[in-house]
């Protein structure tokens, strides 16, 4: 699934690590979220989220098409 | 299934641990004084030694973990990863169906010299699906 972690990420100057400890995720995790290899959990979808206080859908990009 | 805290699992599996090394050293003392199957013996004790010390190693990281604060925090978030926890669950589902595969063609193998060893490994195969079913049976019915 395609996500704006990493333009969110680098607009707040904030590093894997960072958002990883944040949420509560390994730095791993982040990187395949931003690389779309791994489709975040709701519970992670939501943290990430509200870690940059927005909707779920304004950071993961939901491709109806693509899911199909 | 309740969750429960790391601190709690951790106690838990301290508590495994002492118990299985006390019981590779309860087994390795009535091997060691059963004096009927000397042929397997050496491989009792190889794996009794082997359970012994991998209980010993872990005991010892657990405790360590226990000790540290920081490295406890480390492993539980190493544990508690979403990803992480999914590619454990896809690998011993591959794994699963690999033991199940091999097997099998060990079992066609084996008729060819051995009809004890075939019906041996064919019973293990069933024995293995039935558990497999079973098991699938019991965690659909926890979610």
């Amino acid at each position: 699934m395609e996500t704006r972690i990493t333009e969110l990420r680098r607009k707040q100057k904030l590093s894997q690590e960072e958002l990883a400890k944040a949420v509560g995720v390994t730095r791993q995790t982040i990187t395949s979220l931003e690389v779309g290899k791994y489709t975040a959990s709701l519970i992670l979808a939501y943290k990430i989220a509200s870690y940059f206080h927005l909707a779920i859908e304004d950071v993961f990009l939901f491709d109806e098409e693509e899911n199909q | 299934m309740k969750p429960i805290s790391y601190e709690k699992r951790l106690a838990i599996r301290l508590r495994v641990n002492v118990g299985f090394m006390i019981l590779s050293i309860v087994l390795f003392a009535i091997v060691l004084g059963n004096k009927n199957f000397t042929f397997l013996q050496p491989m009792y004790f190889g794996s009794l030694i082997g359970l012994f010390v991998a209980s010993l190693c872990l005991f010892l990281r657990n405790k360590k973990l226990k000790k540290n604060p920081e490295s406890m925090n480390k492993m539980k978030l190493l544990e508690a990863d979403e990803r992480n926890v999914l590619i454990l669950r896809v690998s011993y589902t591959i794994f699963t169906y690999v033991s199940i595969g091999i097997l099998y063609v060990s079992m066609l193998i084996s008729g060819f010299f051995s009809q004890t060893i075939f019906y041996t490994l064919e019973t293990l195969l069933c024995v293995n699906l039935v558990i497999i079913f079973f098991i699938r049976k019991l965690v659909e019915k926890m979610y």
